[in-house]
């Protein structure tokens, strides 16, 4: 075998960035702590908002790997290890979903005993939604996700000292159970923490419709990272014009994918109008909610796919990195439309409040990936796909 | 003009790629590369530009989504507005569906077609083949010999070094172009063609015909009704016919029968009169008859009947009052006679005022009557004060 | 320039074929006589074919009467056949649009059939839908021309009429793309034909393909624009399939989730019949050399995958019904499992979520004849789906006075019968006339997974 194995980066985060991020991490925190004490009401939701969108970042990056695996698929394996660091940044998710629990007074209709024993559906589905059940549920998600995520991660990274093949087949051993764990316990959690937000409303699509943002916001996670690697020199070897074709590409179907989902689930709304689901979609269509519905299409469909579908956009560094920021953004609207609406109904209000918890979480997120990204090889050097990901000479 | 070509085939994918760019790099005019698949690098050693057809594809599909979008708005909004189960006229999320579907149409089939086009694919195309197994499993490369440099031991230097399989000189002599179509040409298709027309032509006019007859119906649905129409022959009446004779002194809805002389008494017919007026019109008879009075008398008669009209005035012989003795002693059944066919110097109104109006008219008349009568005796006003007539409690 | 291929890779045409092998070996059906074996199934399928067209006979002239549709059941036998057979052509676009997409190249050794299956299937399709007019001459009604009635235009709000858009974009799409890809092949077989007469056919309908490098560029590009354009398609049409119902408010008809559990749904039939049609091709026509069992072993994992999809979808229908706290949902649900047609429910459970984790275990994956089993229950399973979707559904809605039952005529169970006679009589002439691979691009992945070029020794 001729493979041209590239000398091997090493990651090392500057010290700069890592301190900024520190302080924007604990800026954040603070607003997120004041916010508790003076205005439960507000800071829960966002509070929610952000735990849900970190930990949706490490099960995307979960899920790509899983992928990657099960499809036998060898171009991506070169930068694998971004995707590997996000999912190691799992524990930061789930412990601030953990946290989440403690404002279920203050988020969850269904948790007052007294509304729900004057509300003939709310004491129909208090089987399944009461806080001890629902507390159960939320540390079983995520011990399941963090344990499956941390065997893959970690099988991936002990192949690098011996390129140990069966390695790799233990791994798509795990992505199966990953996947098929996922996409059932996924489905429940997503109605669990954000469809019981409204708890007389539902809608069968919504774990995918939730699934769909997720996957899109952890692709455009990856490619920023992968980028990010790339301009700092780290990646300058490893990824090609051709891999970040592949990830715009993905984005670019992933973006769709998101806005068909969206729209089946608008527009089968809209046209049975069925009051007790259409009272969802007026929600967001009054006032000024309008323009965050609009919004939401723009930033996390229109846009990306605009400037995606030529083939040389895609493969351009700086555009694929600014529509990878635009998406990540536009996840954030697109979370503020699902949780929010019921907690301040009149307008959306983007204040402290709503920013402090986000950039508590994405700051951490940051250092965490980063740390993780130092400590292990920048390349999974052992893995047998990794000639048909490396640049040929 | 005749070219001279020079063909060098190869075995395998490496041999063909190679071959081809040493050939472009020591300057050769390349005029094709012939390969059994798409093999992948040779567009870019073969130094050829990326296809332009994703531009018509784009600029086809956005023909197709924006035309259909609006041809959408246009006949549901515009061009005749139907309101569906109160969707509302414009509605965008329901157009969606059907606009991506013919963007999709627009996009492909035209991208197809502008491929053929550029490439000069077409039905009953001659391949410019230069060999038939390079659809098979050997590659071609053809070079112009468009100059006297042109060294063929050189070239054949330079490709033999790829595992050349065999190489050929020939000399392209241009075939005389035939336009695309050019088979509509042919006499036998003209003549053909111009025969099947006369024949068409001529049996159009030779066969018979009959005009009286309805053509055939193919496949006629709810053309012919299951039961007899009106009119049709039915074998289950003795007189074949399926339009019974309703029993005798039988009227038709809303017919008002007015000639005296052939329907009867005066009072049955101004029960049947009324027996067409629905209540509200019973309650609203007066105004109405007083309307019809104004319309049509009281340019002559006057609005109290005293024969002092504005036409009068002017000088046309006045009618003789309606409250005079001889117009009291009439009947309802004359005074619409008198309506009907006129008298003296008045014309008949039958023309301009419906039957039931005409009963009006002759009610009003009755009402004006009993107005005089009762200023007339003033001390014995009539009892009911101003107790509409009505034909059933007053036949005269 | 050559790829470079991992350790793991396998190559995915086996035998070490030459290019002229490859050539031979595609074409060695159309150029040898009939055998006896094709003709008995030729004129099996022409009497399946002909009971159909009996009975589409029959109905036409006594009216739709002849069905077992009443009331309150309105949609039934039909439309079941008809999302059934559309569902079964979406796995030839998958093949050839989603999957090149996603450079999986051992598609390479199916597409061409799956293709053709995906026109045939769409053909079967359209025969319902048209016949259940009534009045079928008058189909043309749903185009929406400028008229003498008016103009009375096509109601552009009807979940109907898109599918009518729908429906003939992917049936003319699929031409189009199946076409582009048969070029290169018959200009192959024109190259090879001895008689004239063959020569002529193939070379007025190759269009004068020559393999000239500029060509095969352009059509390189035009294959990836179509197969960009194929693959929002194929998920739009069967999106709106499930719009015919899920646009409507009765329950067990009326859910978001239906969309993308519908596509699955149908790539998940679609495959369960490549499968079927690919294990006889391979067995009779002798192709095993190019359709190995790597190939089945990667068409059953798809099966797991949306086979899959389609059980988290069932789960999440029955969840939330229960969910929801609405009575009405909650009774179709359980309706569906413990009613009268529970017997229906759970033949659909047993072959779309039971049957297929069999195939999980690699020791039945490369037993041939299971497979091919597994496949046949499939095939049935998904048309009970939509037996249970659209007839269960309406047999039981808001309204107990009106409730009825539903059962099928034999006017009815002959045009199925008739619609595959109609499937398999294409897919047999297809075998027997044109090329079942395509042999451009099994060329093109030769060397695929070798360390040496393709086509070499």
């Amino acid at each position: 075998m001729t493979t041209h194995k590239p000398g091997l980066p090493n990651f090392t985060p500057g010290k700069t960035t890592m301190r900024n991020l520190a302080v924007v991490a604990a800026a954040g925190g603070i607003v997120t702590l004041s916010g508790v004490i003076l205005d439960p009401a507000r800071i829960w939701p966002n509070i929610l908002l952000a735990a849900y969108y970190v930990a949706g970042l490490s099960l995307a990056a979960g899920v790509f790997i899983a992928l990657q695996y099960i499809s036998n698929a060898g171009w991506s394996v070169a930068f694998r290890r971004v995707p590997e660091a996000i999912a190691s940044a799992f524990p930061l998710g789930a412990a601030m979903l953990l946290v989440v629990l403690a404002g279920i007074p203050e988020l969850y209709e269904w948790s007052h005993a007294d509304v729900v024993a004057t509300d003939h559906i709310l004491s129909a589905k208090a089987p399944w939604l009461n806080v001890p059940f629902f507390v159960v549920r939320t540390v079983v998600y995520l011990a399941l996700w963090g344990w499956l995520l941390y065997k893959i991660t970690s099988t991936s990274r002990r192949q690098d000292a011996d390129g140990d093949l069966r390695l790799t087949g233990a791994n798509k051993r795990h992505s199966v159970v990953y996947i098929v764990t996922f996409a059932f316990t996924f489905t429940l959690a997503s109605m669990d923490w954000i469809m019981s937000l409204e708890p007389h409303w539902y809608s069968t699509i919504f774990g995918i419709y939730n699934f769909s943002g997720l996957f899109q916001s952890g692709l455009a996670a990856i490619a920023i990272l992968a980028i990010l690697l790339r301009r700092s020199g780290h990646f300058r070897q490893v990824l090609t014009d051709l891999h970040l074709l592949n990830l715009g590409k993905l984005i670019f179907a992933f973006s769709t994918f998101w806005m068909y989902i969206w729209f089946s689930q608008y527009l089968l709304i809209w046209y049975a109008n069925i009051p007790e689901e259409v009272v969802y979609m007026i929600r967001r269509q009054e006032g000024s909610w309008l323009i965050f519905t609009v919004v939401n299409v723009v930033f996390n469909w229109l846009i990306p796919f605009i400037v995606l579908l030529p083939r040389w956009t895609k493969r351009n560094e700086g555009l694929l990195l600014k529509i990878c920021i635009i998406i990540m953004i536009g996840r954030w609207i697109d979370l503020f439309w699902m949780i929010l609406p019921p907690f301040i109904p009149s307008a959306p209000v983007v204040s402290l409040w709503e920013l402090g918890p986000p950039a508590f979480a994405i700051a951490l997120f940051f250092i965490i990936v980063f740390r993780t990204l130092s400590k292990h090889h920048l390349i999974p050097v052992g893995d047998p796909m990794l000639v048909e990901s490396l640049p040929h000479h | 003009m005749s070219r001279r070509l020079l063909s060098a085939w190869f075995g395998g994918e490496r041999d063909i790629l190679a071959a081809t760019r040493a050939t472009r790099e020591a300057g050769y005019q390349i005029l094709d590369v012939y390969t059994p698949y798409a093999v992948h690098g040779l567009d870019n050693a073969a130094g050829l530009r990326p296809s332009r057809l994703p531009w018509v594809c784009f600029a086809l599909g956005l023909t197709g989504a924006v035309a259909k979008l609006w041809y959408q708005i246009w006949t549901s909004a515009t061009s005749w507005a139907l309101n569906v189960g109160g969707k509302p006229f414009k509605s965008v999320p329901a157009f969606v569906p059907v606009t991506f579907e013919m963007m999709v149409l627009f996009a492909a089939v035209g991208t197809v077609v502008a491929f053929f086009i550029v490439s000069g694919l077409r039905p009953g195309r001659k391949p410019r083949h230069v060999y038939d197994r390079t659809t098979n499993d050997l590659f071609a490369l053809v070079l112009v010999q468009h100059d006297a440099g042109f060294d063929i031991a050189a070239v054949r230097d330079l490709l033999s070094r790829h595992n050349l399989v065999r190489l050929e000189e020939r000399i392209e002599v241009p075939e005389v172009k035939t336009a695309p179509g050019s088979f509509l040409l042919k006499p036998a298709l003209g003549w053909g063609l111009t025969g099947a027309l006369v024949i068409v032509v001529a049996l159009t006019y030779l066969l018979p015909r009959t005009f009286t007859e309805p053509n055939s119906e193919f496949l006629p649905g709810m053309v012919e009704s299951v039961p007899y129409d009106p009119l049709s022959a039915n074998t289950n009446f003795a007189d074949g016919m399926t339009l019974r004779t309703p029993p005798s002194g039988t009227i038709a809805r809303g017919h008002m029968p007015w000639d005296s002389s052939r329907a009867g008494t005066e009072a049955s017919l101004v029960a049947a009169y009324v027996s067409t007026l629905s209540p509200d019109q019973l309650s609203d008879r007066e105004a109405r008859a007083a309307s019809v009075f104004a319309t049509f008398c009281q340019p002559c008669h006057g609005p109290a009947g005293k024969g002092d009209g504005t036409i009068p005035a002017r000088g046309y012989p006045a009618p003789p009052s309606l409250d005079a003795t001889n117009a009291l002693k009439l009947t309802d059944g004359q005074i619409f006679n008198i309506l009907t066919y006129g008298r003296g110097n008045m014309p008949s109104l039958a023309g301009r005022i419906p039957v039931n109006e005409r009963w009006l008219a002759v009610q009003h008349v009755r009402r004006i009557q009993e107005i005089a009568t009762a200023a007339a005796t003033v001390a014995t006003p009539p009892a009911g004060g101003t107790a509409p007539l009505n034909g059933k409690e007053n036949p005269r | 320039m050559a790829e470079r291929y991992s350790i793991l890779r396998r190559p995915l045409i086996a035998g070490n074929k030459s290019f002229d092998e490859v050539t031979r070996d595609v074409c060695a059906p159309l150029e040898s006589k009939s055998t006896s074996a094709w003709w008995m199934t030729f004129a099996a399928a022409l009497a399946m074919l002909s009971v159909g067209a009996v009975a589409v006979g029959y109905q036409l002239k006594t009216g739709i009467g002849t069905w077992g549709l009443n009331n309150t059941v309105g949609w039934a036998f039909d439309i079941t056949n008809f999302v059934f057979w559309i569902g079964i052509g979406h796995a030839g676009t998958l093949i050839s649009a989603i999957l090149f997409l996603f450079n999986q190249k051992w598609r390479t050794s199916v597409n061409r059939s799956a293709e053709a299956m995906t026109l045939f299937a769409v053909m079967c399709a359209g025969i319902f839908p048209i016949i259940h007019m009534g009045r079928p001459w008058l189909a043309f009604w749903v185009i929406p021309y400028p008229n003498m009635r008016g103009p009375l235009w096509v109601n552009f709000r009807s979940p109907l009429v898109w599918d009518v858009f729908a429906i003939s974009t992917y049936f003319i799409v699929s031409l189009v793309f199946w076409y582009v890809g048969l070029i290169p092949d018959l200009a192959t077989i024109r190259d090879r034909a001895t008689s004239k007469i063959k020569r002529a056919i193939t070379g007025f309908f190759s269009f004068g393909w020559d393999g000239s490098n500029k060509t095969w560029l352009r059509y390189e590009t035009i294959y990836l624009l179509l197969a960009g354009l194929a693959t929002p398609l194929v998920v739009s049409v069967h999106t709106i399939v499930s719009w015919d119902f899920a646009t409507s408010v009765i329950p067990g008809w009326h859910t978001t989730i239906l969309p993308p559990y519908f596509v699955a749904g149908a790539v998940f039939s679609g495959f369960a019949m490549v499968l079927t049609l690919m294990l006889i091709v391979r067995k009779v026509l002798h192709f095993e050399d190019y359709i190995t069992l790597h190939h089945i072993g990667a068409m059953s994992k798809i099966i797991i995958a949306t086979g899959g999809i389609v059980a988290l979808a069932y789960a999440t229908e029955f969840f939330v019904a229960i969910y929801s706290g609405n009575d009405y949902e909650r009774f179709t649900f359980v309706n569906r499992a413990l009613g009268p047609y529970a017997w229906a429910y759970w033949i659909m459970v047993g072959c779309n979520v039971g049957v297929p984790q069999f195939l999980w275990s690699k020791k039945v994956r490369s037993n041939v004849a299971l497979v091919f089993a597994i496949s046949l229950l499939i095939n049935v399973g998904m048309w009970f789906e939509r037996f249970v979707i659209i007839t269960i559904s309406l047999t039981r809605d808001y309204l107990p006075a009106s409730w009825a039952d539903y059962s099928p005529t034999s006017v009815e169970i002959a045009t199925l019968v008739g619609s595959f006679g109609l499937f398999l009589t294409l897919f047999l002439l297809f075998a027997r006339f044109l090329p079942m691979i395509a042999i451009g691009e099994v060329k093109g992945v030769l060397g695929y997974g070798k360390q040496t070029e393709g086509g070499q020794r």
